[in-house]
């Protein structure tokens, strides 16, 4: 079963340290993606997901940021044991990210498709002529026609650089892809056609992925895990049908509570009260009790553990430890 | 029936640019009732935000007419537009760019209330805006904080406090949750609602977020490049819209439920230019049941059954109407 | 367990104030953040006190010849040695720092004065008169700033006063465009049409919204461009142009110091160092300014 999982994370933890104190980032998560399958990380604004993604990479700008502790099984290899030169290879190579803004993420003064070419180049060993070839044909499977290779960025509209971004993400055939909202910056219908495109690749190449969100609604129709990240910590993970269906963790409740839903009239939401914890000063206990309408003092005391609540569904909350089931 | 509050009629709006003349808002005709909510809904460059700032006057029309309680506001003279603000208030998009980073909380709350001098002593401008802010849920000790030192929500809320100081009667809501995150969001929608319920307000809420519009809005107006295109009640929009552009909008949203993935009607391209547009339908290229007359005819709007508008020369063909 | 929370709330909330924070107290806090800044700061404050105090801490007058007692190497009576009229260095060098220091900061007040009110107003009502002022800073750019002042002093006579005059008209521009630049940026934040909004006046909102943001980058120009102004004046100084003999000033003292440069070390050396120590810190100053004002940086 495990050397199943083509990318494993074991308690990683990764942290900020300012002048003004140390910011926790991630703390102690713990993931694995299969060939193949794709993980929704869902999380608020400042949850540590993106953190998470540069960890994979080890892109976490040092100073202030370092990898505490974990570890990141790749293939079987520890990426964060691995020297940086191997690093260089396998970024952007078998592992490659697509960033949530695709207006700054390109070079405004080489064409698209010398973009394409120089990451192909990169990371194989081929002509110019070859990986300009290489170029034309991800344009053309990301739905831009071939001749626009010639033409620079700011000649495209927003949609069409993001998939411009993705030809460029995917011109190494990589084994796991990294996509850190890659439509927050798009409008809905677009959104529509970028999201439904890169699940057809990623299932056409056999590609793994890690999609990096805040809309549940994206998760539900791409992927098929799901993990949801609340102050540096995995609270819920699960496949789709626990987190949707089998809802436990008071956080996810939340969460989806907050949502105006498009089939139900709902005359209230029930929004989660209070705000994020700070997290160069997290809660103790478990970080999400002070927002937490089933705290009790416990919760304040001790930190909740992973525990697995129906196999593959792992929810890290008291009331569901010892058995309890979400009882207390 | 309750009075309309707000009447727009044949709205238009251009700006020069370079390339010739932008068209963001283009003949848009509706009406409000005092105490109800109209959504407008449409993606990015359709002219939304414009027409909300047209209707308020922070912007000049190029043609058309407001009429806000019966009165023409868009001949006003800048004394009548300086007492019309009071009722007229606008809630911004950012909460990060449109409060004043120099200024504290109390400061920015309480400059409405100066500058039309309804607080005759310091204490009572204290008491005024110490009151604002319990409404918008506010602690009292955030009274001189700045800003910057707050998160999105609450700034959030200050701005809904600034925009409630004059005691209008009437807002309009430039998008305001799209820039937070969604548990703030839920807090901030019904913080709106609350208000509205209690004081009988008026809202224009413009947004690209559907699921937001129809939780808020008692009718929804579409908007596409400037054009209106649908126009009826908040239910009829979800239940059966009827404008190829709007089926193709409600498609597009992904819905937080598995298996909620409906028979998709995918629009195919992109949004065109609003600048300097030739006539005919501005759907018309991305539209899949387009014909010859889309591309040469304005479509204009008509009520396809009762309270339902939309702006299209097919609609009873598509929709199998008679 | 009510401790706890209460420690978490306080944690992930703003400060509590019962008064408006002063924007002092606030550039304070940023600017200590920068050691070096610190000790900059401490420098150019002894270099101030020593200008404005110069007739007690200097141990002779600057003008006090000793002509059996030139060119004395650095020994207890002249810590700094003397010059070629016996004169003490080291009084010569703390009077000299007066009228560098009081040049450049009388030029630097004036130029932030006239340019800022041409750059803002540019800024602010753009159209013709903008484009009238932008195309005059951009003329009087085109020529060197030492040029100006050589003309300045050969029309209106050498000294202080033109020396003054030539270093500030050549600053003239600089504020200009950064006053313009950052009144055209904030000119265009929500906040700005959210003041329209609530019905505030034109004059309210450059009073209340424009003015107090698009200060910081002037304050930060000034810092910086007043060690240019000093290293102008003494320029000025050292090629005859600027101060005139016997008033001593860096420049002056080291143009005659090059005279001996082969024979007496000193008198070309230590006015230079002067210079030095008061450019560096000035330098150190203007970064933290330009670091604590820079909102940027800020959370």
């Amino acid at each position: 079963m495990a050397n199943e999982n083509l990318i494993e994370i074991k308690n990683l933890v990764t942290h900020y340290i300012t002048d003004d104190g140390v910011v926790e980032a991630v703390n102690g998560i713990n993931l694995s993606i299969k060939k193949g399958e794709s993980l929704g990380l869902v999380g608020e604004t400042g949850a540590g997901k993106t953190t998470t993604a540069l960890s994979i990479l080890r892109l976490v700008p040092d100073p202030p940021g370092k990898i505490i502790s974990g570890e990141i099984i790749y293939n079987g290899e520890d990426l964060l044991k691995k020297p940086i030169k191997e690093m260089r290879k396998i970024r952007g190579g078998q592992i490659s990210m697509i960033f949530q803004d695709p207006m700054t993420a390109l070079n405004p003064i080489l064409t698209v498709g010398e973009q394409i070419a120089e990451v192909v180049r990169q990371h194989n060993d081929v002509t110019r002529a070859e990986s300009h070839q290489r170029a034309v044909e991800m344009l053309e499977m990301v739905g831009i026609q071939g001749e626009r290779a010639h033409e620079y960025p700011h000649q495209f509209s927003g949609g069409m650089k993001q998939r411009v971004v993705i030809a460029i993400a995917l011109a190494c055939n990589p084994h796991f892809l990294i996509a850190d909202e890659p439509t927050t910056a798009l409008d809905v219908t677009i959104q529509a056609q970028v999201l439904e495109m890169i699940s057809e690749l990623q299932k056409k190449l056999g590609t793994s992925m890690m999609l990096i969100t805040h809309d549940l609604g994206v998760v539900a129709e791409t992927c098929e895990q799901v993990a949801v990240m609340y102050a540096g910590e995995i609270v819920e993970y699960g496949t789709l049908e626990h987190i949707f269906n089998h809802t436990s963790h008071p956080y996810t409740e939340g969460l989806f509570g907050s949502i105006p839903s498009l089939d139900k009239s709902v005359t209230r939401l029930k929004p989660i009260k209070g705000l994020m914890p700070d997290p160069s000063n997290l809660p103790s206990g478990c970080s999400f009790h002070p927002r937490c309408e089933y705290a009790t003092d416990l919760c304040a005391e001790r930190c909740p553990v992973d525990t697995e609540i129906e196999p593959g569904h792992i929810v890290r909350c008291l009331k569901f430890e010892d058995g309890r089931h979400g009882e207390w | 029936m309750a009075k309309t509050l707000l009447e727009v009629k044949h709205l238009k709006k251009y700006f020069k640019v370079s390339a010739g003349l932008l068209h963001a808002v283009d003949d848009v005709t509706f009406t409000i009732e005092e105490g109800k909510t109209l959504g407008v809904v449409g993606e990015s460059g359709c002219g939304k935000s414009t027409l909300g700032r047209v209707v308020l006057g922070l912007l000049d029309a190029t043609d058309g007419e407001v009429y806000f309680d019966g009165k023409e506001t868009t001949k006003a003279t800048k004394e009548e537009r300086h007492e019309l603000r009071k009722d007229m208030q606008i809630i911004f998009q950012d909460p990060f760019s449109s409060l004043n980073p120099r200024m504290t909380v109390k400061e920015i709350i309480g400059e409405p209330l100066k500058i039309y001098g309804l607080c005759k002593t310091k204490e009572e401008l204290d008491e005024r805006v110490a009151k604002i802010m319990e409404t918008v849920g506010l602690a009292d000790r955030l009274a001189f904080s700045y800003p910057h030192e707050l998160d999105g929500g609450r700034r959030q809320r200050i701005g809904v406090g600034r925009a409630l100081a004059l005691e209008p009667r009437f807002i309009v809501c430039d998008e305001p949750v799209s820039a937070l995150d969604v548990s703030i969001q839920a807090q901030i929608l019904n913080l709106m609602m609350d208000l509205q319920e209690q004081r009988g307000l008026t809202y224009i809420f413009v947004t690209h977020d559907l699921s937001v519009v129809k939780h808020i809005s008692d009718d929804i107006l579409v908007m596409y490049l400037g054009c209106m295109v649908e126009k009826c009640s908040s239910d009829d929009l979800f239940d059966k819209q009827l404008h190829p552009y709007t089926k193709g909008l409600l498609a597009a949203i992904p819905i937080p439920t598995i298996g909620a993935k409906k028979e998709r009607v995918m629009l195919t391209g992109e949004l065109s230019s609003p600048i300097e547009p030739k006539p005919g339908c501005r759907f018309a290229v991305r539209c899949r049941y387009a014909k010859d007359k889309c591309f040469t005819e304005n479509p204009v709007m008509e009520e396809v059954l009762p309270n339902h508008f939309v702006s299209c020369h097919y609609v009873r063909e598509i929709n199998g109407l008679d | 367990m009510a401790k706890d929370k209460k420690k978490n709330a306080a944690a992930q909330d703003a400060p509590v104030r019962t008064k408006k924070k002063s924007a002092l107290s606030e550039f304070w806090r940023m600017f200590k953040k920068r050691k070096i800044s610190v000790v900059g700061l401490v420098v150019v404050f002894i270099l101030i006190f020593c200008a404005v105090f110069a007739e007690f801490v200097a141990p002779y007058d600057y003008a006090e010849q000793d002509l059996r007692q030139r060119f004395t190497y650095p020994c207890w009576e002249h810590p700094l040695g003397t010059d070629n009229f016996g004169r003490d260095l080291l009084s010569r060098i703390i009077f000299g720092g007066r009228v560098s220091l009081l040049v450049a900061l009388v030029s630097i007040c004036t130029a932030v004065l006239v340019g800022g009110s041409f750059g803002a107003t540019a800024g602010y009502f753009g159209g013709l008169y903008e484009s009238i002022i932008m195309r005059c800073m951009d003329a009087i750019m085109a020529v060197p700033a030492l040029l100006y002042a050589v003309a300045i002093s050969a029309s209106l006579g050498t000294g202080i006063v033109s020396s003054t005059i030539a270093i500030a008209f050549g600053f003239v521009p600089t504020f200009t465009r950064v006053a313009r630049a950052a009144v055209l940026t904030v000119r265009e934040q929500e906040y700005i049409e959210a003041a329209k909004a609530i019905g505030a006046s034109s004059g309210r909102i450059i009073v209340h919204h424009i003015i107090p943001n698009a200060m910081a980058p002037c304050i930060v120009q000034a810092t910086v461009s007043l060690v240019n102004s000093i290293l102008t004046i003494s320029t000025l100084s050292f090629i005859g142009l600027g101060v005139q003999p016997p008033t001593p000033e860096w420049g002056s003292i080291l143009a005659n110091g090059r005279e001996y440069i082969r024979e007496f070390w000193p008198l070309a050396t230590f006015p230079g160092v002067a210079i030095m120590i008061c450019l560096i810190s000035f330098n150190m100053v203007g970064d933290g300014v330009r670091d604590a004002l820079d909102p940027r940086l800020k959370q």
